[in-house]
């Protein structure tokens, strides 16, 4: 049991802001969930923080009053006591990982505690089975997606066994898929009987699981709510609090296809296509966004939206074009046209002053910057170190400095990730306002209540290909509804490909591998066979030029050697080709055999939907025409670079 | 080549000792310096190479191991021959030998690198009973690297939307100023990373008094034994010969 009494604590030290929370007395019984809700700087991280220890310490400040689980004292005690009692998942998944290697990672928590192997091992399977890890094991941390690593994180924190799980905003950079599998990840938690006491925003997951809300309001807590009264909480009430949605279906939209009528193309992209390595990860056909529009791109992390927005500004290389207004553009010129506002607001901050930063590099008067800082909200915080300022007022300083930079795209990365609902309404509200000076915006998000609220289109991408584009309308808007609301797949990212070109064609090839390099063999001696003439006949010229005589006699063995070399040279090429012709005959069947598997597993839609001919010229057509192909390009590369 | 430092070993043919790899390193910084002998240490790297091949990076062995022998080659092709213009002969002839003289220091981070995962380390290290106070800040600088990384490459983004470029020319224009465009926001996200990380870390319970227990297994097996002691040996050897030719000399 968790028990706050009297609880009053401001941060000091040297990143004092004076924030905190005051006159807390909060009780959490065992095997209770807590939701803590708010406005952003409420206070809900702070008692998230008081609960698991870091304060007092490692955030300093004045405390006064305590917290105790069961008998322990947490604020007298160490840190590393508190550890084994609560387990903590912070809110940013990158930030979170000790080691680099995720069944390292599982395991982090169980070490510290200082487990024997043999525990460790059976706590990892239990994890692993009960959080459903296993496509997770032994996978390098920076190549899985934000939801996989939160997933990790919850993992690590189960093996060691807490009895308190403290999460502070643990969905805040999750997709739905990600969402749904934390939402399970926690049931399970709470079937085991742990308490789970979780700060969020984003409380419409947490409908079945939570037993109460809490509501804080700058460091006090004014309310406290049951599930069912929080159901029943109208959305007006709801706007008041300040807080999100608590549920999907009835997030209020704003219809924004009247303005849209009649507008020109800002923005045509033509047969886009972008290779990480050696798997294509963009491929898109064509999309035309429209001038003065807001659109909103979503997906399932790792389909391509961030390498979309990339690909567009020209940041990454890419094969296709792209055209701005009309004029196609290479890389740089759509680097100069174009203004992306990162995730990450930390790598964007270059000078020492807010109101630097947004003159950085911008042909904009002083006036019109102090204005679009008023506008923000950041006027009180022109002369404020950016690094000083907290993470919404540091976003918003970057959203200024693109707004004051004058181009004409302008692109978003999860600008609502972290943001509570007036932070969200107000960026809409930005974004209305200035759909005017700017040519086109471009959102990415997982946030619903954003889309509907001020997106005038969506994109929806998958796999990296386009597989929607739509207005926001009456039917755009429930057509949104219904994405949000739907079931995911349950697949995971892949393990990065690092297969060349060669090692994929050699992996079909299955049984026949070694006849490929029979063949290569066999052509490499042929191109050794054919050289050799040539060095014959120099003996001969160079005998000739040291002023020998040349008869028949002399010549006779040379001439036969060449005869000899150049019939080597041809049986060993047809042999060779022969091979080859094999190899690439098993390789067309196991490729086929692949694509008719693939093709089962396609929905029945999307096979339906493509034409008859279609099917039978990918199965019979496009592959005869790679036999060729294969069978001679390959190794007659082999025998030319050999020789 | 891929510099990570998430090594893998699932396709080694012989699992050596983290132990062992770093009497390797260790003993490669003495022949390094003190290679006086060119066929030895020619001979050593060569040696290198197959260590690299037997822990599991087959294909990047045998590229390294063309590499070292295109490079002796055409040293020794060049110092065979006093044709060709000077400069260039010394240019050429001045990095294949600092090149030549790195090969062993090169190839043993290799081997550390690129075949030992992290957790390894710090269990080898918590076995020789080195105090936590020191194995905890190896391990943070071995996350940190990737992360720097990482962060490097949404800096070098954010400064292209800003018309900051970072062609040569730019930067060697107003060079204090790309610099100061390039670190301030590098260090500022890391260090917020980093701090978010450590207080992760601590809620976790790293800190602890009790002895970290470690999940791998690390064993010192007789091959490894072997391996050590040969190659302390070899580094003695040329370490000696280094003193005696250089003090000669």
């Amino acid at each position: 049991m968790i028990t706050l009494k009297g609880l009053d604590f401001h941060y000091g030290g040297e990143n004092g802001t004076g924030d905190g929370v005051d006159g807390i007395d909060l009780t959490i019984a065992d095997g209770e969930c807590v939701v803590l809700c708010g406005r952003s700087g409420c206070g809900k991280t702070t008692l998230t923080r008081l609960i698991n220890g870091l304060i007092p310490h490692f955030y300093e400040g004045e405390l006064i009053g305590e917290v105790l689980i069961d008998d322990h004292n947490v604020s007298k005690s160490e840190l590393s006591e508190t550890s084994k009692l609560v387990g903590s998942v912070f809110q940013n998944p990158k930030s979170q990982f000790f080691n680099i290697d995720t069944s390292g990672e599982l395991v982090f928590g169980c070490e510290n505690i200082g487990l024997p192997r043999d525990e460790i091992g059976k706590r990892l399977d239990r994890t692993v089975k009960d959080l459903k890890l296993a496509p997770l094991l032994n996978r390098n941390i920076f190549e899985l997606s934000g939801g996989e690593k939160q997933q990790i994180a919850c993992g690590s924190v189960y093996a060691a066994d807490p009895q308190i799980y403290v999460l502070d905003e643990p969905s805040s950079n999750l997709d739905k898929k990600a969402i749904n599998r934390i939402h399970d990840i926690f049931a399970k938690m709470k079937a085991n009987g742990n308490t789970l006491v979780i700060s969020e925003h984003r409380i419409h997951y947490l409908m079945d699981i939570a037993d109460r809300f809490i509501y804080l309001d700058d460091g006090i807590i004014t309310g406290e709510y049951t599930a069912d009264e929080m159901r029943a909480m109208p959305d007006e009430t709801l706007a008041e609090l300040g807080l999100r949605c608590t549920d999907i279906r009835n997030i209020p939209a704003n219809d924004q296809s009247d303005t849209m009528q009649n507008a020109a193309a800002a923005l045509d992209v033509i047969d886009l296509s972008c290779s990480r390595g050696n798997s294509r990860i963009l491929d898109i056909d064509r999309i035309l966004l429209p001038e003065n529009s807001i659109v909103a791109v979503v997906g399932d992390n790792g389909c391509g939206k961030s390498t979309l927005a990339e690909a567009l500004c020209g940041l990454i290389p890419s094969d296709g074009s792209v055209a701005l207004g009309g004029t196609f553009l290479s890389n740089k010129q759509r680097q100069q046209q174009c203004y992306m506002v990162m995730q990450d607001v930390n790598r964007q901050l270059f000078s020492d002053s807010v109101m630097e930063e947004v003159m950085l590099n911008a042909a904009v008067s002083q006036e019109d910057a102090e204005k679009t800082l008023e506008e923000l909200g950041l006027g009180d915080f022109k002369d404020r170190h950016p690094a000083s300022l907290s993470g919404g007022q540091k976003q918003r300083t970057a959203i200024a400095a693109a707004l004051c930079a004058g181009k004409d795209i302008i692109l978003y990365d999860e600008p609502t990730s972290g943001l509570d609902r007036t932070g969200m309404q107000r960026f809409g509200e930005l974004l209305n306002s200035t759909r005017s000076k700017v040519k086109l915006s471009f959102i990415i998000t997982h946030d619903p209540e954003l889309i509907l609220h001020c997106c005038t289109h969506v994109l929806h991408m998958d796999r990296g290909r386009v597989t929607a584009f739509y207005p926001m309308n009456e039917e755009g808007a429930q057509r949104v509804r219904n994405y949000y609301l739907s079931k995911s797949s349950d697949t995971t990212s892949k393990v990065r490909d690092k297969k060349s070109q060669i090692g994929k064609i050699l992996e079909h090839t299955g049984k026949e591998r070694p006849k490929v390099f029979l063949s290569a063999l066999l052509m490499m001696i042929g191109a050794a066979a054919s050289i050799v003439p040539y060095g014959l006949v120099g003996s001969l010229v160079r005998k000739i030029l040291s002023g020998g005589r040349l008869t028949l006699d002399t010549a006779l063995p040379v001439i036969v050697g060449m005869l000899i070399c150049e019939i080597l040279y041809a049986v060993f090429y047809m042999l060779g080709l022969r091979v080859s012709h094999h190899a690439a005959f098993a390789a067309l069947e196991n490729i086929r055999c692949k694509l008719q598997e693939k093709l089962e597993q396609q929905p029945l839609g999307s096979v339906m939907a493509r034409s008859k001919g279609e099917l039978k010229k990918l199965f019979s057509d496009d592959i005869e025409s790679i036999e060729m192909l294969l069978a001679h390009m390959i190794f007659l590369h082999s025998s030319s670079l050999s020789l | 080549m891929d510099i990570s430092v998430y090594g893998e070993d699932r396709s080694a043919l012989v699992r050596f000792d983290p132990r062992t790899k770093f009497v390797i390193f260790i003993s490669s910084l003495a022949v390094s310096s003190n290679s006086f002998n060119a066929t030895a240490h020619e001979i050593y790297c060569v040696v290198l190479c197959v260590m690299l091949f037997l822990c599991g990076k087959k294909w990047n062995a045998v590229k390294m191991s063309l590499l070292l022998g295109t490079a002796v080659y055409v040293r020794t092709c060049m110092e065979m021959q006093a044709t060709g213009s000077t400069v260039v002969v010394t240019i050429i002839s001045f990095i294949l030998t600092i090149f030549l003289y790195c090969f062993p220091i090169l190839m043993s981070l290799l081997i550390i690198t690129q075949t030992t995962r992290i957790n390894q380390f710090l269990s080898a290290f918590q076995a020789m009973h080195i105090p936590t106070r020191i194995v905890i800040p190896i391990a943070v600088m071995f996350r940190f690297i990737p992360t720097v990384g990482e962060e490097w490459t949404g800096v070098r983004k954010a400064m292209a939307f800003r018309g900051m470029s970072l062609e040569p020319s730019a930067i060697i224009r107003h060079p204090v100023k790309t610099v100061e465009y390039i670190l301030i926001p590098l260090l500022f996200s890391c260090i917020s990373i980093m701090e978010e990380l450590a207080a992760a870390a601590l809620a976790r319970g790293m800190d602890s008094d009790n002895a970290r227990t470690s999940y791998e297994t690390v064993h010192l097996r007789a091959y490894d034994y072997i391996t050590m002691i040969l190659f302390i040996a070899a580094g003695i050897w040329f370490f000696a010969t280094g003193m005696v030719t250089g003090g000669a000399a």
